[in-house]
């Protein structure tokens, strides 16, 4: 009988939990969908500013991309974006690759960054992939990676870069 | 009569003399981590005293309920419950906040005051007690985590920066010391040394104020010594 209260007590409390993040849930999912979206078209300005983005299909593709968009200027396509999520020990990484038609890096941009050293990556993405970088990326230094997570962003763009000569396009 | 002092000592109590970060050097590991910038800071300890007042609050509710053998795991699902709403609030209301603070609004879970605080106090005492010790004890924390966050963003950055996290706020960005920033403090090496530092004045005032006391009590003892021999020759 003990054995049996101690159990229901904290059944009760568990689900007296569950009851009151559901109900949060229920009001802020929308609110975080609806902010990931203009996140997402914001980032995907910010590669190929103006232009309008139609989502393509993914057929057996890397584990790691999300969604692949085509950015379009008017019917002429200027080049894909690619959203992609990694993890390491050190959290969570998304971000956008830009991949132009010649198949270079266009531009990379962090989308959610959840990593320990958040600020680093940030710091690694800027400096690294935002000063015109080239299909060549698996040369791009990667600064003491085991620390940062600049190992996961560089294997992310690899993986798009990778996808998209892979005519996966 | 004797309750309002009571309750003033509740609410204060964390704020300088119990004071969780610099004199119980509790929830150090969050502290090194999200003080690099002044907004960061003050984002974290408004999260972790929303998570505190509503634990200790629930807990202290709860405390007659709950059975003696199953209380830590009952506590660790009622702090998880706070900070899984705090995280679901911040994300949606304050995004750049959640993607700023990262892993560490979820290790609020696991930070000992939040625990230390529901075992110590919000289960022997009264929900009206354990919401002041929760507004205390965050206010007292936050307050510690926006010291250490100005040291080290004024000389880590050579200033101020403000409407990045809170982008509500107008974007102020005021750094007239850019040229003497030491990059070293926005790393954790820096925010080992400022905590060090701050400790170690800390530790000097309250041993001046120890050995002050300590003097004066030798003092007043050799004069009653004194006094007493002179009697005893008269």
């Amino acid at each position: 009988m003990k054995y049996f209260k101690t159990a229901i007590v904290l059944c009760i409390i568990c689900g007296l939990c569950a009851v009151l993040i559901a109900f949060i849930n229920y009001f802020t999912a929308p609110i975080i969908e609806k902010n990931k979206i203009e996140a997402q078209n914001k980032a995907c300005s910010e590669i190929y500013p103006g232009l309008t983005y139609e989502e393509v299909e993914l057929n057996g593709a890397d584990s790691a991309i999300e969604k692949k968009w085509v950015a379009k200027d008017g019917d002429t396509v200027k080049g894909y974006i690619y959203s992609l999520n990694g993890k390491n020990s050190y959290g969570n990484i998304s971000l956008l690759v830009g991949i132009n038609l010649d198949g270079s890096a266009e531009k990379v941009v962090l989308t959610e960054n959840t990593q320990s050293f958040a600020s680093k990556v940030k710091n690694h993405v800027k400096s690294t992939y935002n000063n015109g970088a080239t299909a060549d990326v698996d040369n791009v230094d990667v600064k003491c990676g085991a620390t940062f997570g600049a190992t996961l962003v560089k294997e992310l763009v690899l993986i798009a870069v990778n996808d998209y000569k892979g005519g996966a396009n | 009569m004797e309750n309002k002092p009571r309750k003033l000592y509740e609410l204060t109590k964390g704020i300088i003399k119990e004071n969780p970060l610099f004199v119980l050097l509790l929830g150090t590991c969050p502290s090194l981590a999200t003080t690099t910038s002044l907004e960061g800071a003050i984002g974290m300890g408004f999260l972790f005293t929303f998570v505190l007042i509503g634990s200790n609050v629930v807990i202290s509710l709860l405390r007659k309920i709950i059975p003696s053998q199953i209380k830590i795991p009952c506590y660790i699902v009622i702090i998880a419950t706070f900070v899984t709403i705090v995280k679901m609030l911040s994300e949606a209301f304050l995004p750049e906040l959640y993607s700023t603070l990262g892993v560490f609004i979820s290790l609020i879970v696991v930070n000992c005051i939040v625990l230390g605080r529901a075992e110590a106090f919000a289960s022997k005492n009264s929900v009206g007690a354990s919401l002041l010790d929760g507004i205390g004890m965050g206010i007292g924390y936050t307050l510690a985590l926006v010291i250490m966050a100005l040291v080290r963003e004024i000389l880590g950055t050579g200033g101020l920066t403000f409407g990045e996290i809170f982008t509500f706020l107008p974007y102020v960005s005021f750094t007239p010391l850019e040229k003497f920033a030491m990059s070293i403090f926005t790393m954790p090496t820096g925010a080992f040394l400022v905590l060090g530092v701050i400790l170690a004045i800390l530790a000097y005032h309250a041993n001046k104020k120890a050995n002050l006391e300590r003097v004066k009590a030798k003092i007043e003892k050799e004069k009653l010594a004194k006094q007493a021999s002179e009697i005893k020759e008269a």
